[in-house]
């Protein structure tokens, strides 16, 4: 059975520290665009924490919410590419094919959730970034979308070696640098098409929702609710 | 009768042609100018980066797409307009279709351009067309931007051949007028026309055909640029009004750059006697009739989106109406819609400057127009965290907007320096001696230039060196010639070999229209036909040989795959069209047939070639002033 890689986001245990930014950031050689660029609205970041206000001063609670490639089941971003940059693999992700966009934007216009981002310029990693370029993956040229991939080199590597030792994918082993990363765990990756597994069954949570839900997309990243709040008046 | 009304005519319009004033050199020294430095714009762009204009994140179409949609309506000002005249034989529309199919190729040209223009990798923008390639893969069939491929193809095509059928007697004319290296360019534009009735008969049904086809061509590419917005779930962009919406808006703007470029010509042509306050007038009303159109299609898709409600929607909504765009939106309102009516309705000001006027208002009003679709939904989409990006043209991109204008122009003073810029067989054939009653007092407007000083014709050697054998006369007067072919035929000649020769169509007479039988129409359905079967099986083909999934959707899906099939099945037809004009006309013709430079002067031709006693011919060819010549 093919895998249907997804991903629960607890919304509970998210503290908004970043971790998963900056990991996907090494991890998948994403430019730095500079602060001018960055002022412009041109900033990359294939996974971000969505910061929102609750409440008026001083009495102001923060809640964050981490946003990356939705992966949709009916991507909206797909069809509308012209050279089949954006397309669906077998596994279900959301691929993007570098070598082939030609940067029509189209994808990142039709992306209901904005996590699409475009190389307005050649890309430069101020020394020593340089240094810690991630080999497994290609760094992208001027006019090319890029997104978040849930890792896929990752993933491949991961089915290439259990498939060499002729098992399956053990639930858990496998994470993208932003699960990884997270020192909460609010980042749950798994297969989707194993009823075992943790982001299956968290899935299928009652405080489970997803991003936009009403516009058909049918998105495999589930955000779990936070649980009411309740003022801690005894310490 | 006929030499005193058609031969001014001619002189007018080819004048341009022969003489140059130093205007000319002064716009195109301008507006070439102005179009190097867009040029070296858009390659500093190229070496640089799609980042030197000024698009961000969430903001990733503004200004190129905005004169992608502005010049791609533009360009709806000709072939339509000119179509829609022709299918109700609008007498007045004589001297406006050729100025008007020409701002639809040039427009077409600009428009097309930018979607490679604002690509990312433009040096890639061949994998937008559907061909083999050696990668292996076909474009995706499903997106918008491939079928503004198959879209922009048909109807460039078509505008093409549309604007250059009714030139090819033009092209003969001056060929015949001029000599020297004119003679060599204008005689294989002219493909070897002499003007016979079938050449005539067959022209004129080619372009009764491509009428009745490129209408919906025209309708069907401003609607495929409109699904590229309202395909997507962006607000205010995803509404099933956007295809006629798009396509009023493109009639609109088509039309005042259709007075705009009338105007300019009246003046710098010295055209008065031809473009005249009636045009401006018939214009001007079909102007405020858009205008009209256009003001209910925006008030529909305003109250439609303001008593619906959706926070997304409104978003955008309140955007153009109050906030940030507010200014640029009622600046476009009062432009296309105050204006026009406050202007034009009144007969007293829609003149040829209140024509000019409003239709300069109109233009600004509709890139205002283009700019409002495109960019305020993008910084206003559904997640509200990416809210906010404001968009801020760089210089590269202004230039690049600039030089698209000033390409226009440009364009447009060297195609009226070298093509007679109204069609003077359409006019002359337009005269009240060549039509019903009916039609008489609108064409005794078009009579006035017979005070017209005569222009001395460049006097060059004699015609193509005949080397076969021929009688014919030449007459002056349909009528007599009309005679003279009935003698011909009283004489004993077969029908087949009785040629004649006119600078115009004479529909009205019956030696007008002996070969006007074909079956034309049916080989454009038949081609049709095999188009629409061909391209149905080959997109599938194409489809399924790698199919790959994108949006869930079917790996052939009929739903997107007609509107591809329909273009496709309509170039088949255009190009079927073509084919079989030039085949049963014998076009391109080497030459070496019977024929007189004189034809061009007006004179009808009538005669025989390879007659078997041409001395007995004579005096049937010798009526009524009629000069009858033999070759050997």
């Amino acid at each position: 059975m093919a895998y249907r890689w997804g991903m629960a986001v607890n919304l509970d245990n998210c503290t908004g520290c970043g971790a998963c930014v900056t990991a996907c950031h090494a991890e998948n050689n994403i430019p730095t665009v500079g602060a001018d660029q960055a002022a412009r609205g041109r900033a990359m970041h294939w996974i971000r924490v969505e910061r929102y206000y609750e409440g008026n001063f001083p009495d102001v609670r923060l809640k964050f919410r981490p946003v990356l490639c939705q992966q949709c089941d009916n991507a909206p971003c797909e069809a509308v590419c012209p050279t089949y940059a954006a397309h669906h693999t077998e596994d279900g992700l959301n691929a993007q094919v570098y070598n082939r966009c030609i940067g029509t934007r189209y994808c990142a216009n039709a992306c209901p959730y904005n996590v699409r981002f475009f190389n307005f310029f050649n890309p430069e990693w101020p020394k020593p970034l340089h240094l810690q370029l991630n080999p497994d993956v290609s760094i992208r040229e001027v006019g090319v979308m890029e997104k978040c991939t849930f890792c896929v080199q990752r993933i491949k590597a991961a089915k290439t070696t259990a498939k060499a030792e002729n098992r399956g994918l053990v639930d858990g082993a496998l994470q993208p640098a932003c699960a990884q990363a997270c020192p909460t765990t609010a980042l749950i990756f798994g297969d989707l098409n194993d009823p075992d597994s943790r982001v299956a069954r968290l899935s299928h949570s009652p405080r489970g929702s997803k991003l936009l839900e009403d516009l058909g997309a049918e998105p495999k990243i589930t955000y779990l609710a936070k649980q009411p709040w309740h003022e801690p008046d005894t310490y | 009768m006929n030499l005193t009304l058609t031969k001014p005519i001619a002189d007018d319009l080819v004048r341009p042609l022969f003489q140059t004033s130093i205007w000319f050199y002064a716009i195109v020294f301008a507006a070439g100018t102005v179009v190097a430095c867009g040029a070296a714009a858009w390659a500093y762009q190229i070496w640089f980066g799609i980042g030197v204009s000024g698009k961000s994140w969430p903001t990733f179409w503004a200004l190129y797409l905005t004169n992608f949609v502005f010049w791609i309506g533009i360009s709806h000002a000709g072939t339509l307009i000119s179509a829609i005249l022709r299918l109700v034989n609008a007498g007045w529309r004589r001297p406006v279709t050729r100025c008007a199919e020409v701002i639809t190729v040039f427009a077409l040209m600009i428009g097309a351009m930018f979607p490679i223009i604002h690509l990312g990798r433009p040096w890639l923008a061949f994998w937008l067309f559907p061909y083999p390639s050696d990668r292996e893969i076909w474009p995706n069939f499903r997106s918008p931007l491939a079928w503004d491929f198959f879209a922009i193809n048909t109807y460039l095509t078509g505008s093409l051949l549309f604007l250059f059928l009714p030139m090819i007697p033009d092209f003969a004319l001056v060929r015949d007028r001029s000599t020297g290296w004119r003679r060599r360019v204008y005689g294989a534009l002219a493909l070897g026309w002499r003007g016979t009735t079938k050449e005539w008969n067959r022209l004129e049904s080619a372009m009764q055909i491509m009428t009745i086809v490129i209408l919906p061509v025209a309708v069907s590419v401003h609607t495929v640029v409109a699904f590229d917005f309202s395909m997507v779930h962006v607000p205010m962009w995803h509404s099933t009004i956007f295809g006629p919406y798009f396509v009023v808006g493109a009639i609109f703007s088509g039309i005042a750059a259709l007075i705009l470029a009338m105007a300019a010509l009246r003046k710098t042509l010295r055209l008065e006697k031809y473009l005249l306050p009636l045009h401006f007038d018939n214009l001007g009303k079909m102007l405020l009739l858009m205008s009209i159109l256009w003001g209910y299609f925006v008030f529909a898709e305003r109250l439609t989106v303001w008593y619906g409600n959706e926070p997304h929607e409104m978003a955008v909504f309140w955007a153009t109406q109050r906030g940030a765009y507010a200014p640029l939106y009622w600046t476009m309102v009062v432009c296309n819609f105050v204006m026009p009516l406050a202007i034009l309705t009144n007969p007293y000001t829609r003149t040829i400057a209140g024509c000019v006027i409003v239709s300069f208002g109109v233009v600004v009003g509709m890139w205002i127009e283009r700019f409002l679709i495109v960019v305020p939904s993008l910084a206003h989409k559904q997640l509200s965290y990416s809210w906010g990006g404001t968009y801020e043209p760089t210089p590269v991109e202004l230039t690049i907007t600039a030089a698209t204008f000033a390409v226009m122009i440009l364009l447009y003073t060297l195609f009226a320096k070298f093509v007679p810029i109204i069609s003077i067989w359409e006019l002359k054939a337009g005269l009240p001696s060549r039509l019903d009653t009916a039609t008489q007092t609108e064409a005794s407007l078009l009579a006035t230039r017979l005070d017209t000083e005569s222009f001395p014709p460049e006097s060059g050697a004699p015609i193509r060196s005949a080397s076969m054998k021929a009688i014919y006369g030449l007459y002056d007067d349909p009528h007599v010639a009309q005679q003279a072919v009935d003698n011909l035929r009283a004489a004993g000649v077969a029908d087949a070999d009785i040629t004649v020769i006119s600078s115009e169509p004479f529909d009205h007479f019956e030696f007008g229209h002996r070969d006007a039988k074909t079956a034309m129409p049916w080989v454009a359905v038949a081609a049709g036909a095999v188009g629409l079967a061909l391209t149905y099986y080959l997109l599938g083909a194409a489809q399924r040989s790698w199919p790959l999934v994108t949006s869930g959707m079917p790996i052939v899906p009929m739903w997107s795959n007609l509107i591809i099939i329909f273009e496709m099945m309509m170039l088949s037809a255009i190009i079927a069209t073509v084919v079989t004009l030039f085949v049963t006309a014998g076009l391109p013709s080497r030459g070496g047939r019977m024929y007189d430079r004189e034809v061009s002067d007006g004179y009808i031709l009538v005669g025989v070639e390879n007659p078997s006693d041409g001395a007995r011919l004579q005096p049937a060819l010798a009526i009524g002033g009629g000069r009858v010549k033999t070759t050997s």
